[in-house]
């Protein structure tokens, strides 16, 4: 895939994600709407075309390949939290499937794993997960380079943070290794499983 | 169709801080009291400190795509020498203008720092004259009306403080708060230091929040969450714990829960005969009673009179000269922060530095009035000290990016986000003053826009006053001074007319002539014998300290009205 080709298919991601909703992420984030207003100008990708995206429905891979994205992110480091360490997919998959989160973020999320997946495959014949490090950082810093794919990495981001510095009750941040690594001193009291913001 | 009607001597629209007082107050003298909020009710069992359900989902407030706001914001000046406005709905600018539905409203979630305004805040007109372009008056009543009410709520709501006398103290009929001071956090002490080497005047801040188990409940237990946070101790006195649930042991009290008021009915002659609410299966019910009194919060409650539509209130209750939803304020002022890096500090003092929990408590008023030359004599503000939200996720979200905009992530993300989290404490500072009401910053209806029930949403315009920025950036020069003296590194500071959604008043101002204002002195409807509003849409100037004090004082001094009228 030549960078014209690579172009074209990220536009295609950018077309068909709703442009309000587009927006709508980028807003919601006060200091990336802040850092966007001092940048003149994004990464303009002008070679729309009409092809439909080919999007990857393969759920089980689907899970692997955010996976592989959450370690990309959170790598293991020595006495540092990682994102398997922290349960990071297993957090995100549980958000998928809890009420309080937008639907069109799931569905965002969920579409996002195949564009992602179909870059993988269109340049380096491979899954995204079985990609190297180096391959990995080249196809996500390649996404993130339209808007639909920094959007998304954004997001997937956030929930990541969430897995990380969440109340464990929810799933994430075992055992609260988020909040020692970091130093955080969580309040009290804190929710039990009963309590969880969606039973409340 | 059958419509099931409920009766009561009083009906109360909303459970906040405005409504508390009056539902307290009237089921206490032994009348029948029905009390309609929108939101579900927690109690002290359903507050913890989960960040998830504080400030990440919509558990204290509408999810956006049901109900949201419209706001018409400033988008340059337009060719005919006024401006442009940009519309854009919440929804779409995840910029949100709920404050907390739920039973007790908003007063669950402050961090209560509680200031009385001062005499001069009575009279902005005869003290400080005219401001070109902005809509100053003076209130019907004075400060010495609303003095013994002032007392009344501290003493009921629980304010904790200590009185230290200084150039702008406000008279007080008794000597000092009726609890100590809330525990307070190593950094206090530093800030009195600063601010006598600078020869400012620190003052301890008043706080809503018990020092000591009283009124049925509990002491503050400090976990250090406390703004944007429900209170799971009964500490913090928002209308709910401090108020409500007295109100509701006299057995004359009824609340009702997701009931979603929709339309005030009108008669013939102009009074409310009926209001109208959808409860929680979207059923629609009507309640008649004696006296109505409405306290959804000032931009919802423009939204509800403007909506009730009648044959003697053809533009809406109230607004038959065109005044309501007029001069709608915000908070004006500012934040700033300074850096304290843990390195730089010795090993006892690090951990001082980094406890959770105490307050600071501290705030300056040296500049509530000050003269210079650029402004002449003027209405300044108050500063008011705190450190950083320990809000985690929040915070490590905003490392995410880098200075260029771009994401970051893998090693170099966690060296980040692990000096970002251990390497300083932060303490911040706020700047409350006027925001000037002016014709730019209104409540109306949105024609296009509706909620889930099919009502129009309230648009916001917001404009601002130019002078506010002025005293902002006075004051924050200021509070940065102190940090300065304290030795607080990378300090900086914004001040800006973005208008702080929490902070919120007017929309229908009180006055003594109906085609000025929307309410009588008493903040009953002028031409409606039977409709009182209770929140903060009463006041037509805002003081420059936050409104939740006074909307509690004045909505007891309006009880004491609707008393003698029952």
């Amino acid at each position: 895939m030549n960078e014209r080709e690579c172009i074209n298919y990220l536009q295609r991601w950018d077309d068909s994600v709703d442009e309000e909703y587009s927006k709508q992420i980028i807003e919601s984030d006060s200091r990336r709407r802040f850092i966007k207003q001092l940048l003149v100008g994004t990464t303009a990708m002008m070679f729309a075309d009409s092809v439909v995206a080919n999007k990857n429905q393969l759920t089980n891979e689907r899970w692997k390949i955010l996976s592989a994205v959450h370690l990309h992110m959170l790598p293991v480091s020595k006495n540092e939290p990682d994102a398997n360490s922290i349960n990071a997919t297993a957090y995100l998959k549980s958000i998928i499937e809890w009420p309080g989160v937008d639907d069109s973020d799931k569905k965002f999320i969920l579409d996002g794993v195949g564009w992602l997946n179909g870059l993988s495959e269109k340049q380096f014949n491979k899954t995204f997960d079985q990609l190297d490090t180096n391959t990995k950082e080249i196809v996500l810093r390649t996404v993130e380079k339209s808007q639909a794919g920094e959007n998304w990495l954004s997001l997937i981001m956030l929930y990541l943070i969430e897995a990380l510095l969440t109340d464990p009750v929810y799933g994430g941040n075992v055992n609260g290794q988020g909040w020692q690594w970091l130093e955080h001193q969580p309040g009290f009291p804190t929710p039990s499983s009963e309590k969880r913001y969606f039973n409340l | 169709m059958s419509t099931e009607y409920l009766e009561a001597d009083v009906c109360v629209v909303g459970s906040g801080a405005g409504a508390g007082p009056v539902i307290y107050e009237l089921s206490k003298a032994g009348h029948k009291v029905l009390v309609l909020e929108k939101g579900p009710w927690f109690t002290e069992n359903e507050f913890y400190k989960d960040e998830l359900a504080c400030c990440r989902r919509s558990v204290y407030t509408p999810d956006l795509k049901d109900e949201r706001h419209v706001i018409e914001d400033y988008d340059g000046k337009s060719d005919t020498g006024g401006y442009n406005w940009k519309v854009t709905s919440t929804k779409e600018s995840g910029s949100d203008f709920w404050n907390g539905n739920c039973v007790g409203g908003s007063s669950n979630f402050m961090s209560g720092f509680f200031y009385r305004l001062k005499p001069e805040d009575f009279r902005l007109k005869s003290e400080f004259g005219d401001i070109k372009d902005a809509n100053v008056v003076d209130w019907p009543i004075s400060y010495d009306e609303l003095e013994p009410y002032y007392e009344k709520a501290e003493r009921l709501v629980g304010i904790s403080g200590k009185v230290k006398p200084h150039k702008y103290q406000e008279p007080r009929s008794t000597k000092d708060f009726p609890y100590p001071p809330t525990q307070e956090h190593f950094i206090s002490q530093k800030i009195d230091q600063a601010c006598d080497a600078l020869n400012y005047q620190s003052l301890p801040t008043p706080r809503a929040i018990l020092s000591q188990p009283a009124m049925k409940r509990r002491s503050c237990e400090y976990s250090g969450f406390c703004g944007s946070y429900g209170c799971s101790s009964g500490a913090k006195g928002s209308a709910r714990a401090a108020l409500i649930n007295h109100a509701l042991e006299t057995g004359n009290c009824t609340l009702k829960a997701n009931s979603k008021v929709f339309k005030i009915q009108t008669d013939s002659k102009g009074n409310v005969s009926e209001v109208h609410f959808y409860d929680g299966v979207n059923a629609v019910k009507k309640i008649r009673a004696k006296i109505f009194v409405v306290a959804c919060q000032a931009i919802e409650t423009s939204r509800l009179l403007l909506s009730s539509t009648g044959s003697k209130h053809p533009r809406g209750i109230g607004n038959n000269y065109q005044q309501l939803g007029k001069n709608l304020l915000f908070s004006a002022g500012g934040s700033g922060t300074g850096e304290f890096f843990y390195d730089q500090l010795d090993k006892k003092q690090a951990e001082q530095m980094k406890q959770r929990g105490p307050f600071v408590n501290r705030g300056l008023q040296d500049w509530y009035f000050f003269e210079n030359k650029e402004l002449g004599r003027v209405k300044g503000g108050t500063i008011d000290f705190l450190l950083r939200h320990p809000n985690a996720i929040s915070r490590a979200n905003s490392v995410k990016w880098d200075d260029n905009g771009k994401l970051l992530w893998g090693q170099s993300f966690k060296d980040k986000l692990h000096s970002t989290f251990t390497s300083t404490q932060d303490l911040r500072f706020e700047v409350f003053n006027d925001w000037l009401p002016t014709d730019d910053c209104f409540v109306s209806l949105d024609n296009k826009v509706k909620d889930k029930w099919g009502s129009a949403v309230a648009k916001v315009r917001v404009g601002y006053h130019d002078h506010d920025l002025k005293i902002g950036r006075y004051l924050a020069d200021k509070a940065e001074l102190v940090l300065k003296q304290m030795g607080a590194k990378n300090i900086r500071s914004s001040v800006s007319g973005s208008p702080p959604p929490n902070l919120v008043a007017g929309g229908c101002r009180f006055g003594d002539d109906i085609k000025t204002s929307v309410l009588d002195k008493t903040c009953r409807v002028h031409d409606v014998d039977n409709l009182y509003i209770t929140d903060g849409s009463f006041m037509p100037t805002g003081g420059s300290v936050p409104y939740t004090w006074t909307i509690y004082a004045n909505s007891f001094r309006v009880a004491d009205v609707i008393k003698k009228q029952l």
